[in-house]
């Protein structure tokens, strides 16, 4: 087959090659999106807020000065210092190590929860809008029905059922988060599943599995990424809201909404103790968010 | 027309029975033993027994659900509360108008606020207007409001003592109430105007509208608002529906003696049937309000209406385009 080649593209091709010392560089959609993510500064700068606060997580132990539970009684409800940068609380403990610390509960909460209902939900979107007909109306109905509880309120009802602990909670939010994953997840692969490509693999005797995955899914990528990296967000603010609320994780845990729920008592007169930890939640949700933002714009030029 | 309406109105039965069936089961789960926490640590096992005949728990669950969704739909009876041993379905009337309040004015103030300068925002893309108010909107957006509730609380009432820091007895005290629920669905409008008015702007109608010398003004009222405000109408309802169901920290933090404030009081003290009828009730209005905004996007957008009632596509181009929407 001849290719077409317009005198735009030979252009583009040459500047390829010139950049690359001779070799051509591969272009796919999702690198040309890559390349202008990382052009984008506020996408970058929200990537590297979620980087910084991931290694605070994994070296938790090597930033904070202190362990998160060990309790000073001599230094109860101190201001900010040099010796305790964000205070103490009501049991002398560091809140600067139990900030850096609930990084370590706070986020893989949030991560773990958005995996679990974007294999659950993503699935199910996928297969309902491959397959159709009765399963999708099924399917979508059931959905329906999961949906008109407020998500929120879902979550706390299962995990103040099935009692408090980490899987419990990933458990709850992510149930609260599938119907919103099954839906985006569908609605995008319904715009490309009367693709002549699906026809063409299918004709070449590719399975049901194969073109889901391998064909419909990447070529739906777009708004399937932005409702991964938006519900990361989502799922921050809810974790420290259910903690908040004393649903979630409990006090002596250092999870950021645990650790505002106990200062909440100290509003008067330490107000310091709320002050730290909702930082680090607003920083974690803000690094998503602009993530998502800076995504959006990449792969959606159009609007930019 | 006739015919949607009728069919959306018939869905939310089905619906709602779902909704009791796993708000139900989930909260037949629950552990602790009702009965002997109402009786105290003092009681003997029958008068537990006894406690647990007069509240029903000796019943099979599947005739407990059955009876429950009986008596929900012939009787809105949502069940006796442990605690105030009252019909839940009165305590839901008396925290319910708080959460309505504070929903209600946090939506009038994300539209007054929100369409505005979502509008400017675009019209202005690329100036430092447009990026002001888009950093502003991402941070909005990212403040869990019950922190900002704290702080707020901190500046405003702690330290300049200008509105009560609890208590509704002064309309002074719903000031930071709805500024912290509004703020969020001011920022949620901000961003679906902009993104909406960008796209509107683009297109071709806009350009003939320039080209055949109508007057920018108009261009913006009659061609842009109008095509643009489609989705955030639907942003409207939805986020209406959200603050009804997800305001439960904020609440805490106000002490506001709404709904999702004894919805979580309800479940913290294993307190079943308020917890399910709370929910059940938040699920109804939900639902409701879902419905609103679907037939009002019918009728707001006259070519969603053609394709919703007329025959003129066919029914695989139909779910292809309510896909598109998120509407199906």
């Amino acid at each position: 087959m001849a290719k077409l080649v317009t005198p735009e593209m030979e252009k583009i091709n040459k500047r390829r090659m010139k950049r690359k010392n001779g070799k051509v560089a591969r272009s796919t959609p999702m690198m040309d999106a890559w390349r202008r993510l990382i052009r984008n500064r506020t996408a970058v700068l929200g990537m590297a807020i979620i980087i910084v606060l991931l290694l605070m997580a994994v070296f938790a132990p090597l930033i904070a000065p202190y362990m998160y539970d060990e309790m000073d009684v001599m230094n109860m409800l101190k201001g900010p210092s040099s010796v305790h940068w964000f205070g103490t609380d009501n049991l002398g403990r560091d809140m600067f190590s139990r900030c850096v610390y609930g990084a370590r509960i706070t986020l893989p909460i949030a991560i773990f929860t958005v995996a679990v209902a974007v294999l659950t939900g993503g699935t199910l979107g996928v297969l309902c809008a491959y397959f159709g007909g009765q399963f999708d109306m099924i399917v979508m109905r059931i959905l329906d029905v999961w949906g008109s509880i407020p998500g929120l309120m879902l979550s706390i009802a299962i995990v103040a059922a099935l009692g408090n602990n980490m899987y419990v909670l990933v458990i709850g939010l992510s149930v609260g988060a599938v119907p919103n994953m099954a839906r985006t997840f569908r609605g995008a692969i319904f715009t490309v599943v009367d693709s002549d490509y699906v026809e063409a693999s299918r004709s070449i005797g590719a399975g049901n599995f194969s073109i889901m995955f391998k064909h419909l899914l990447p070529n739906a990528v777009g708004p399937v990424i932005l409702a991964i990296v938006g519900l990361l967000g989502v799922e921050v603010l809810c974790v420290s809201t259910l903690s908040f609320l004393g649903v979630g994780v409990q006090p002596p845990t250092p999870e950021w909404g645990s650790l505002l729920s106990t200062s909440k008592e100290f509003l008067n007169s330490a107000s310091y103790l709320c002050t730290f930890p909702g930082i680090f939640i607003v920083l974690s949700v803000l690094g998503f968010n602009l993530l998502g933002d800076g995504l959006r714009d990449a792969l959606d030029p159009r609007l930019k | 027309m006739a015919r949607y309406i009728i069919k959306r109105i018939l869905w939310i039965l089905p619906i709602l029975i779902g909704v009791i069936t796993i708000v139900f089961f989930i909260s037949a789960l629950a552990p602790g033993d009702p009965a002997a926490s109402l009786l105290g640590s003092t009681a003997t096992q029958e008068e537990i027994d006894a406690m647990h005949h007069t509240l029903g728990l000796d019943q099979p669950l599947i005739k407990r659900w059955f009876d429950y969704i009986v008596a929900v739909f012939t009787r809105f009876d949502f069940g006796t509360s442990y605690v105030t041993r009252q019909p839940v379905l009165n305590d839901i009337l008396v925290y319910f108008p708080v959460t309505v309040k504070l929903a209600l004015a946090a939506t009038l103030m994300g539209v007054v606020f929100g369409i505005p300068l979502g509008v400017l925002s675009a019209l202005k893309q690329y100036t430092w207007i447009d990026s002001v108010i888009l950093v502003m909107s991402v941070l909005f957006i990212s403040l869990p409001n019950f922190w900002l509730a704290m702080m707020l609380l901190k500046v405003f009432a702690v330290n300049l003592s200008w509105v009560p820091s609890f208590g509704l007895d002064r309309p002074a005290g719903w000031i930071l109430p709805i500024l912290c629920a509004g703020l969020q669905s001011m920022t949620q409008n901000i961003r679906i105007t902009r993104s909406s008015m960008l796209e509107v702007m683009r297109q071709d109608y806009i350009r003939t509208a320039r080209a055949k010398g109508q007057k920018e003004g108009k261009i913006v009222t009659k061609h842009m608002l109008r095509n643009a405000m489609i989705p955030v109408a639907t942003s409207i309802g939805s986020g209406l529906g959200n603050q009804l169901g997800g305001n439960m920290a904020l609440e805490s933090v106000f002490a506001l003696p709404g709904l999702g404030n004894y919805i979580v009081k309800a479940i913290t003290a294993i307190n079943t049937p308020a917890m399910l009828g709370g929910i059940l009730f938040v699920a109804i209005v939900f639902t409701l309000v879902n419905l609103c905004v679907d037939l009002s996007y019918v009728a707001i957008d006259p070519r969603l209406k053609t394709r919703v009632t007329g025959k003129k596509l066919s029914k695989k181009e139909m779910k292809k385009m309510l896909a598109e929407q998120g509407a199906v």
